[in-house]
């Protein structure tokens, strides 16, 4: 495979991927904004507003019938944090064009809608949009950003995260704050959505059998004429510091869940270094037969779950496990043991060779989804440097013993938050 | 090995029965760079009465969970440290109705297929290993315990079901665990897994030969297999129609379901699945018009789902999400449920759904995983692989007719709700 990335407008990039393995297109827009607490709720609600109609398919009813007509046709929408960015997604997928029953080109109908839905949303007669649309989405951003407090691992996490960079767009929650949700207005989304359009960075990919070119060509169309500053869309990487920050929070909770944050002395574009640190966490703790599975869960039996993952754009690394709550110092203890087993070289060609063989197989699969390909290229759009899953093996290929102990040496404990029951024994 | 080669779709499988007694098929997927293998065993959650060496026995709750822990570790290691050597990526799960080992790899393809074979045959249980899964397991379920979905789901199918175990969490209880020892892990692995009850799919990056003669060096020969599994008598009738909870979440949760009468042992056919599947969507997928009543009352949101939930002699509607007002839901639901029982299944509406399920179908082909997964599933049930697809082809809307009719019925309704603890 060969990365083709085209420049088909000011601040929008085309890559084709052809492939007739799969049975489905799929086209995939990814919309880089920055993240800033004032925008993130009203841009966080776009995805879903512009994919749930357009002007010529005003209604659910009527857009589910238009996509059934498409043999099913799926449209998703997404919205997450990618570093300090904002970065907003819309999908569709139907089956090629080869297993249409009637030689249907249901790709290029599926790349109008999409287009469709990027610019010709349903709007009112005062330009805005649809007041039903936008009041019906409203209410499901605020009840989405109100249930990040039922999911306890992924809300001990975020509190971590953003003890972790505190006052940085990566404090930021990607789908904004309650406050700033329950204060929008058609007008500030509307707003919103032309400024979308006119300022972010966005990348399409387009997958399927064919080379896109019909595609290509029609997402150029709709680009061409529109006035457009793209805006910048960094990220800045985490620095370390003296002080551990700790927090945590008593609820009616069966298990404690523990977070760890680390400074990790490696981000993006430093990509030799970053290699050794996605090494150094898959041999610590992001594995089946990593250092915190053996130990921590299997020799200790404290956990189900003890996993590290590296965020390599920001240069963090977040732990984070389930455990009684009687437990919760001694699997910290446990975890950063552990850690310091590995900063002093304590792991041996064995351990090393095992999580760069994991790591080899799970880059190498990203080739054989569909879906897997898409996100790992649109994870690195906003670099400059893009690699394909081979090319990164053969960097990985490359990394030392050495290489992984230096940089386990720059990791440093920065934040830990847990979610607490309220009471000894306390159990729904 | 004989080998018979089934095309659907765009897929050739191969199906054998290897001479050991496992059934075998094999999916070949050309230019796929990875290769991926699950053997299954029809032994889940609900099998916890049986008879065994003449004896008929009820084992703790979650032994098969507990079963499918313990199995990676055999007298010479750890299946995972074997893995590691191949590279191999593997995983397990148990469900209601069956258990399954996996592997997905890009290279050391024979290797990694050779540990899965092995460690399924070679069980070993001691006292301290059986001890220290305990405390792992009892994480898992604290863990399952903190999922409000979960509760909300498992205290429906309590009031549902008054005997059928697949009113149990699958995982069991820190309580029933407790009761589990390496004797009775023996017991369950003698009796359900013999090769003649379980079956393995391979799929991606792989051929018939290099299966087979992994397949010769490691599988022994099973014995017959006889299995007497208990008959859960099983009221049609349920148990409560409410019951609630409260949990620390930021609004309620619920599940509505609708108990279908279900003969015990009784297996649904694939058309009565498809036909149950596209009801579901006519009466409450996005594009029909009570979602859109309930999303305009302020009633639901992007969690709303329908499902059809069914295994051997069970078989429920469940309709689920996240609503401030689960009650009016129900009223609406049941309200349209009469409805369309009173005016039938409009025919263009149906021809649409059974076009875009045919589309959503033949996207599920896309991959090795899916692929194979859905064959596993396939054979459990007794199918032909990929059967589905030919159902829904073939599907009339009086298939659908008929389980509307038949189904959806008022009296056996269960509406289970998790409340949000005051202050969240």
């Amino acid at each position: 495979m060969s990365l083709n990335r085209e420049v088909i407008a000011h601040g929008v990039t085309f890559t084709a991927l052809p492939d007739r393995r799969f049975k489905t297109a799929r086209l995939t827009v990814g919309m880089f904004l920055p993240l800033h607490e004032q925008t993130a709720a009203a841009n966080a609600m776009l995805p879903a507003l512009l994919t749930r109609a357009t002007a010529q398919t005003p209604t659910l009813i009527a857009m589910h019938r238009r996509l059934s007509r498409l043999y099913g046709a799926e449209v998703s929408a997404g919205v997450q944090r990618l570093g300090d960015c904002q970065l907003l997604t819309m999908t569709a997928r139907c089956i090629d064009n080869r297993f249409t029953l009637n030689d249907e080109d249901v790709a290029l109908e599926m790349t109008a809608l999409l287009l469709e839905m990027l610019f010709s949303p349903h709007l009112s007669d005062d330009g805005l949009f649809s007041a039903e649309d936008f009041a019906q989405e409203k209410r499901c951003l605020c009840e989405r950003i109100a249930a990040q407090i039922n999911d306890k691992r992924a809300y001990a996490r975020f509190k971590a995260e953003g003890l972790l960079c505190p006052d940085s767009a990566y404090a930021v929650s990607a789908i904004g704050t309650e406050q700033a949700a329950t204060a929008l207005t058609a007008q500030t989304v509307t707003d919103a959505w032309k400024r979308l359009l006119k300022t972010a960075q966005f990348h399409w990919f387009y997958a399927a059998a064919d080379n896109g070119e019909a595609v290509k060509a029609a997402i150029k169309r709709a680009f061409a004429g529109l006035s457009r500053q793209a805006a910048p869309c960094t990220t800045v990487a985490a620095t370390a510091t003296e002080n551990v920050r700790s927090g945590d929070e008593k609820m009616a909770v069966a298990q404690a869940k523990l977070t760890l944050g680390f400074y990790v002395g490696a981000a993006e574009p430093h990509t030799r270094e970053v290699m050794a640190a996605r090494l150094m966490a898959a041999l610590f703790g992001g594995s089946p037969n990593s250092f915190l599975f053996r130990n921590v869960r299997e020799k200790m039996s404290l956990c189900y779950y003890c996993r590290a993952s590296l965020d390599r754009i920001k240069g963090v690394m977040m732990v984070d496990c389930g455990v009684d709550a009687a437990n919760v110092q001694k699997a910290q203890n446990a975890i950063l043991q552990q850690l310091q087993a590995i900063k002093d070289g304590a792991f041996s060609s064995e351990d090393l060779e095992t999580a760069r063989l994991y790591l080899k197989n799970a880059f190498l699969d990203k080739e054989n989804l569909q879906g897997s390909m898409v996100m790992w290229l649109l994870g690195q759009s906003n670099g400059t440097l893009q690699m394909t899953p081979r090319e990164a093996v053969a960097l990985l290929d490359t990394i030392t013993a050495d290489e992984v102990a230096a940089i386990a040496k720059t990791v440093q404990l920065q934040s830990t938050f847990a979610v607490l029951p309220e009471a000894e024994g306390d159990a729904v | 090995m004989n080998w018979e080669r089934i095309e659907k779709a765009g897929e050739t499988v191969f199906f054998g029965v290897h001479e050991s007694g496992l059934p075998v098929y094999v999916l070949p997927k050309e230019g796929f760079s990875s290769t991926y293998a699950v053997i299954g065993t029809r032994y889940g959650s609900i099998d916890n009465e049986f008879t065994a060496d003449g004896e008929q026995l009820h084992v703790p709750a979650g032994i098969a969970h507990y079963l499918e822990h313990k199995l990676f570790e055999n007298e010479d290691g750890d299946a995972f440290q074997k893995y590691a050597k191949t590279g191999a990526s593997a995983n397990a799960y148990t469900s209601f109705m069956q258990t399954a080992y996996l592997f997905s790899c890009t290279e050391n393809v024979a290797e990694s297929l050779e540990v899965l074979l092995d460690f399924v045959q070679n069980p070993y249980f001691t006292e301290a290993s059986v001890e220290k899964e305990r405390g792992i397991i009892g994480q898992e379920i604290r863990m399952g315990e903190d999922n409000a979905d979960r509760l909300s789901l498992f205290q429906m199918l309590r009031c549902m079901y008054k005997n059928h175990p697949v009113r149990e969490d699958i995982a069991g209880t820190v309580e029933s665990i407790a009761d589990i020892t390496p004797a009775l892990l023996y017991t369950c692995y003698r009796t359900f897994y013999n090769l003649h009850n379980m079956a393995l799919v391979v799929s991606g990056n792989i051929d018939t030969q290099t299966v087979e003669a992994v397949a010769d060096r490691v599988l022994k020969k099973a014995a017959p297999f006889t299995l007497e599994r208990t008959p859960v008598e099983e009221p049609a009738a349920v148990c409560e129609t409410r019951v609630q909870a409260t949990m620390p979440i930021s609004a309620p949760l619920f599940c509505i379901g609708f108990k279908e009468p279900v003969t015990a042992g009784y297996v649904h056919t694939a058309t009565e699945l498809v036909a149950a599947e596209l009801l579901l969507e006519l009466l409450a997928g996005s594009g029909s018009p009570l979602y859109t009543r309930l999303l305009e009352e302020g009633l639901i949101n992007e969690t709303f789902d329908a499902a059809y939930f069914e295994g051997t002699g069970y078989a429920a509607f469940l309709f689920s999400g996240e609503s401030s007002n689960p009650d009016r839901i129900a009223q609406l639901l049941t309200a349209e449920i009469d409805r369309l029982k009173a005016e039938g299944i409009d025919e263009e509406l149906f021809e649409e759904e059974k076009k875009a399920f045919y589309g959503r179908l033949i996207a599920g082909l896309n991959d090795v995983e899916s692929c194979a997964d859905w064959v596993l599933d396939d054979h459990m049930y007794g199918r032909q692989p990929f059967a589905l697809i030919d159902s829904v082809a073939q599907l009339e809307v009086t298939a659908v007719e008929k389980v509307l009719q038949h189904c959806l019925l008022a009296d056996n309704k269960v509406i289970s709700i998790v409340n949000a603890q005051e202050g969240r």
